[in-house]
């Protein structure tokens, strides 16, 4: 608790902090004396409400509330209402059900996760293409893997290779060629 | 419990597991305009800002599925064959040895890895005012 | 042979299957009654009257500070109760919804009531001295610890009586009915930050009110 946040002590001292929250409340009361004094008065009040807890009782016995109640309930017979179930705000809910939120997410993420690997046809993988070793037995010949910018192309560059005028020119000088 | 297993172990089998197949192209680079083809417009822009021509036409092409340990003979015409050798395969990477023959001649020897819809160009011989170039590519 | 005697056998039986069932009913756990209700078994709906009447009641005594106004909207409570009770969702707290109808109906007395609590609550206190005091039921001399008790008993309850109703609330929520923050938010109606900051000040205060014996 970086700057003495009184109220986290009596959740702290309630136990309504929970995990890394608990945690750093409780390091910090170890190291603070001041928050470590107000803890302590915190636990005094709650020790001594819990020692003696007011006694309040309804001066109606119970039979007699009862009837009451009956009566009352009889004479409303043809009524009925209805009360909304309490509720807690959206940031208290999720704050309370943190570890659901978590897991729901975590599996969102994992399932999403899939769905985009499995459909992946056309995404490129970083450093999709290399040129691992590239060599040439054509006398006065060189191959060179050329580096480019984009990872999913590569290029052999081979040079020396005899020019020829048309095709059949080519494949003519190539079948006399001596490696 | 047992039944779940089963379901998962067939899901996991199930998963796409094809043979990846290795697509060649023997193409000529040229300027002269009555030599364009539309079946290279995927790599028509990779091939011009890699070779700087304009127009691109596909003497031949051939696709076979990689095996493991299989040599396989590619045949693209004009007395051209391309040997691959499947090295080892990782996830969606493939290291081949490829070799360039004219006839009997090896015009270059290579080990590459490619993944995926990556591609291998080999700028070849030069026959007139245009090039030859290999255009080499792994898909599923 | 001797006349058949059944008739002063059937009311020892009928009293006999009366008690086996109110010892059924206390038996049972909230939910359980809860659903009885929602069949039309009013006395499971007794029992539960029977369970939290006091809570009830101590819940609308800290916000009006008028024992009769409290008993009134207690019996309002219970009610109101049996009337929505069709409407209750069985995965709740029942006590929980039944203090939630308890403060909205205070809060509404308060309203039109339109007076300040700590002066009524002064008002009742001087009428009636002994107002949750509990009454020893015999004139024998009181043990000296029992003696020590009571007193800090009075002093307590003076001390909650200075707290204003919605501090005194969710001391008295946390404090004697053990309800966490997320069950006293959603009575009150309030954010859970605000219980804690609510409960903390209430602390602060008591404990300057209660210096002498703490």
């Amino acid at each position: 608790m970086k700057q003495h946040n009184t109220e986290r002590l009596s959740a702290l001292a309630d136990g309504e902090l929970k995990g890394i929250n608990r945690w750093l409340a409780r390091r910090h009361v170890r190291h603070c004396p001041q928050c470590a004094t107000e803890f302590a008065r915190i636990e005094r009040v709650r020790e001594t409400l819990a020692a003696c807890p007011p006694v309040v009782e309804m001066s109606d016995s119970a039979d007699f509330f009862w009837s009451k109640i009956r009566r009352e309930i009889a004479a409303r017979e043809q009524e009925t209402i209805s009360i909304p179930m309490p509720r807690l705000s959206l940031a208290d809910w999720l704050q309370v059900n943190r570890g659901i939120l978590a897991t729901v997410t975590s599996a969102l993420v994992v399932v999403a996760g899939s769905l985009l690997m499995l459909q992946q046809p056309n995404a490129a993988h970083p450093g999709a293409v290399m040129v691992e070793r590239v060599d040439t037995v054509i006398p006065n010949t060189v191959a060179t893997p050329l580096k480019g910018s984009e990872s999913d192309v590569a290029v052999i560059w081979v040079s020396g290779l005899e020019w020829t005028p048309d095709l059949d020119q080519m494949r003519e000088c190539f079948d006399n060629i001596e490696t | 419990m047992r039944q779940l297993a089963a379901i998962a172990l067939l899901f996991l089998l199930a998963l796409p597991s094809q043979a990846a197949n290795i697509q060649v192209r023997l193409i000529r680079a040229s300027n002269d305009s009555g030599k364009a083809e539309t079946c290279l417009a995927d790599i028509h822009g990779k091939l011009k800002e890699k070779f700087g021509y304009k127009f691109y036409q596909q003497l031949g092409v051939r696709q076979q599925p990689l095996k493991m340990g299989e040599k396989l003979q590619l045949d693209l015409g004009e007395k051209f064959q391309v040997f691959v050798t499947p090295k080892s395969s990782d996830k969606r990477q493939q290291e081949l040895e490829l070799e360039w023959y004219s006839g009997k001649t090896l015009l270059v020897r290579s080990i590459v890895k490619i993944v995926e819809n990556g591609h291998l160009f080999v700028k070849g011989p030069e026959v007139a005012n245009d090039w030859i170039v290999l255009a080499v590519s792994v898909r599923n | 042979m001797a006349a058949r005697r059944t008739e002063p056998l059937n009311k020892p039986a009928r009293a006999a299957s009366k008690l086996a069932n109110q010892e059924v009913l206390t038996e049972l756990s909230d939910r359980e009654l809860v659903e009885r209700c929602q069949r039309g078994r009013l006395e499971a709906y007794g029992e539960l009257v029977n369970r939290y009447r006091n809570r009830v009641y101590a819940l609308a005594l800290g916000m009006v500070r008028n024992e009769q106004d409290a008993t009134d909207l207690c019996q309002e409570t219970f009610v109101k109760g049996w009337q929505a009770i069709r409407g209750f969702k069985k995965n709740a707290s029942f006590y929980t919804w039944l203090y939630r109808i308890t403060t909205n109906l205070c809060i509404d007395h308060v309203r039109r009531r339109d007076r300040r609590p700590t002066v009524e609550f002064q008002e009742a206190v001087d009428q009636d001295t002994d107002a949750g005091i509990e009454v020893p039921p015999s004139n024998q001399p009181l043990p000296t610890d029992e003696v020590r008790r009571r007193e800090l008993r009075e002093l307590i309850e003076a001390a909650l009586e200075r707290l204003s109703p919605e501090h005194r609330i969710v001391v008295q929520l946390r404090e004697f009915d053990g309800l966490d923050y997320s069950a006293i938010a959603k009575v009150v109606g309030c954010s859970m930050g605000t219980v804690m900051s609510r409960l903390h000040y209430a602390r602060k205060h008591l404990q300057k009110l209660l210096q002498k014996v703490l």
